[in-house]
């Protein structure tokens, strides 16, 4: 077979291809969501006129995940990628926006949205040197915000405008969707807060840096991470620390996320200790019956309330 | 040896930049730094120790003692909104050279990318991976057979077109200014060799993908045998096929992964479309396993066939096939320690090596392709 026999194939081929594209194109918006919690907004907010996916599920750590050619698929079909920022995607979504040849969603694209812009007050910002013997910080601050649901309140404000631009057709169901939405999470948010009001004080241990916007809202005092620093595993003196806070501050509860890596360290540490571990989804997702973003926190509330009315 | 002492010196002072850079958005100058590029720096260092006094066989390159296998400078940055540029600089102990620099697109419609300048040309699995991810110390024995210990790195231009279909079906057409040294050197300036690949992977569920890939380059080259042609009217032709299964539950995504992969390769010269060599082919075959958070346990098979015209002496063997065995230790995503056995099948002798490899990263490197 000659060059221009290969090449006249290739090009059928592709322009069959590039015709097929065209013509399946939906009428509804393409959302592609890097996690399942900003996923859930982008649904409560868009609803019917948009199809939403998230690259990441409920019980993935979103640190680590693998830049699957499938990925691609998903982000070269996209109209927007809402994405967490604070360089929590930073190991992965660079490269698979830029091999999903989407230009609508490239950095700076009207595409792209970045849901941490909404926030007006980020944990954990480093001040000064740093460096990675501090272990896996982020420069730009603590990027756990999600679990914090007055966060989620601010983003799916920023996901109705962001959709009302791409799509101006449908920006009064936008609004309309947003304030509904906005509407059922205040009143949740009341309703968590007052049954969670005795939690406020109480002393925790965490695995990860990742319930600490939870506590902040929840006012949760935590008092240690099992990681020795973010994303490094605790060693003797660091275990040996943490078994004595626990038993002088009568620490009755750790928190893990079920992705957290090596939890039989935890599972040591709280058999040792007498304390309980509660080992909590960390997304939407994260446990069969959490579909969406305010079930997650139905749940957690319930798990902590639960394992507090035990401790006593 | 001096030029690298001095190269090293000021990787050292621009690896050591960024940190100041933090304190302040702009020089002296009045010139931002706010827009300097990603730099980072990996090191590969090794021990090897063999059972033969002149270790021998393809696999050469790696000589007994401690020594350093490379450090590899990478900055990366866009350029502007419509390309990306990416830069690496590989350093050993006996050469210093630029193995990548090139320009991504980031705005191209159609689904196409477009990439120029010296790249790890896309031919199949092994080959476009960096040193510094391969899985074993060693590259397969016929990958290095065919495209050197570093794997073919060229100059030139490829496109690229994801096919918008419900699967990953990437098509890459290439071409290249034919420099390399093995392959197509047909020794006339000007000359170019082309490529051409398929790459398919299909997600199996949450946990796995199934990757089936093909790869054929061609173009003038000079035979290395003794019938010397005239190199416009010799070709060299490779193809390969390659397969890979990974699975890695989103459950356990950090503790428990397995990769199972193989490639078989094959080159050979033709003349007005006639073979007028023995093929050179070769295959391999390995498994990795993640067996906890920080470590991996892996093996790999290799084999390779090499043609008449290869062979120095009567001693000199056709066949050769390699066992391998390796486990890794990873502490972090910056740092990684291998131990690698590996028993050499020379015809009628046998090479054992024992290697340990020391891998670490600073700085901000980009992240890899799955």
């Amino acid at each position: 077979m000659n060059c221009k026999k290969i090449f006249g194939i290739l090009l059928s081929v592709f322009l069959a291809c590039a015709g097929f594209s065209t013509a399946s194109a939906a009428k509804k918006l393409n959302v592609v969501a890097t996690l399942p919690d900003l996923a859930s907004l982008a649904r409560a907010v868009g609803k019917d006129h948009v199809n939403v996916s998230s690259l990441a599920l409920g019980v993935q750590d979103p640190h680590y995940l693998e830049a699957k050619p499938s990925y691609e698929i998903t982000l070269s079909k996209a109209d927007l990628l809402i994405y967490n920022g604070l360089q929590l995607e930073v190991g992965w979504l660079p490269l698979l926006v830029q091999d999903s040849r989407n230009p609508k969603i490239v950095a700076g694209a009207k595409g792209s949205l970045n849901a941490s812009a909404a926030l007006d007050r980020i944990l954990e910002k480093p001040t000064g040197e740093i460096d990675r013997s501090m272990g896996d910080i982020h420069p730009e601050g603590n990027p756990h915000y999600l679990p914090d649901p007055r966060n989620g309140v601010k983003i799916a404000r920023l996901i109705r405008d962001k959709l009302s631009e791409l799509d101006p057709s449908n920006a009064d169901d936008y609004k309309k969707n947003y304030a509904a939405f906005e509407s059922m999470m205040n009143e949740k948010i009341r309703q968590w807060e007052s049954q969670a009001a005795s939690l406020k004080g109480m002393k925790v241990i965490t695995y990860h840096k990742e319930w600490e916007y939870f506590a902040d809202w929840l006012g949760l005092d935590i008092t240690g991470n099992v990681e020795e620093k973010p994303g490094i595993p605790p060693g003797p003196q660091h275990k040996q620390w943490l078994i004595d806070k626990i038993k002088s501050d009568k620490i009755k509860i750790i928190m893990a996320a079920n992705f957290d890596p090596s939890i039989s360290t935890a599972e040591k540490l709280a058999a040792d200790t007498g304390a309980t571990l509660l080992i909590l989804p960390g997304a939407t997702g994260g446990e069969p019956g959490i579909d969406d973003y305010p079930q997650l926190f139905d749940y957690i509330i319930a798990k902590l309330l639960a394992a507090e009315g035990a401790g006593k | 040896m001096k030029k690298s002492i001095w190269l090293l010196l000021l990787i050292g002072i621009v690896a050591g930049f960024p940190a100041h850079a933090q304190q302040s958005d702009s020089t002296i100058t009045g010139i931002s730094r706010a827009f300097n590029p990603a730099i980072s720096v990996n090191g590969l260092l090794y021990y090897m120790n063999s059972n033969l006094a002149e270790p021998s066989g393809v696999a050469d390159d790696i000589e007994p003692g401690i020594h350093l296998q490379e450090l590899e400078l990478a900055v990366t940055s866009n350029v502007d909104a419509y390309l990306k540029a990416d830069a690496t600089i590989s350093f050993t102990e006996k050469d210093v050279s630029v193995e990548n620099i090139y320009l991504t697109t980031i705005q191209l419609p159609l689904y196409l990318q477009a990439r120029i300048g010296k790249i790890n040309v896309p031919f199949g699995i092994q080959n476009p991976m960096h040193t510094h991810v391969w899985p074993f110390i060693e590259p397969p024995l016929i990958n290095e057979a065919i495209f050197g210990f570093e794997g073919w790195k060229d100059t030139g231009v490829a496109i690229s077109w994801l096919a918008p279909l419900p699967w990953y079906f990437n098509l890459t057409a290439a071409g290249f200014n034919g420099g390399e040294e093995t392959l197509f050197n047909s020794g006339h300036k000007g000359d170019m060799d082309g490529l051409v690949t398929v790459d398919n992977v299909i997600a199996i569920g949450n946990s796995s993908t199934l990757r089936l890939g093909g790869s054929y380059a061609w173009g003038p080259a000079a035979f290395e045998g003794d019938s010397i042609l005239e190199p416009k009217n010799l070709d060299s032709q490779v193809w390969g096929a390659d397969f890979q299964i990974k699975w890695r539950p989103p459950k356990l995504s950090r503790s428990r992964a397995l990769v199972l992969q193989a490639e078989y390769l094959e080159h050979k010269y033709f003349s007005a479309n006639q073979s007028i060599s023995d093929p050179e082919n070769g295959y391999y075959v390995m498994a990795l396993a993640q067996v906890s958070r920080f470590f991996w346990l892996q093996g790999r098979y290799d084999s390779l066939r090499r043609p008449d015209y290869q062979l120095e002496s009567d001693d000199d063997p056709r066949f050769q096939d390699r066992g391998s065995g390796a486990v890794a230790f990873v502490p972090t995503e910056f740092q990684a320690y291998k131990v690698q056995y590996s028993s050499l099948n020379l015809g009628g002798r046998t090479e054992q090596r024992v290697m340990v490899q020391v891998n670490f990263t600073i700085g901000s490197h980009p992240a890899h392709a799955y």
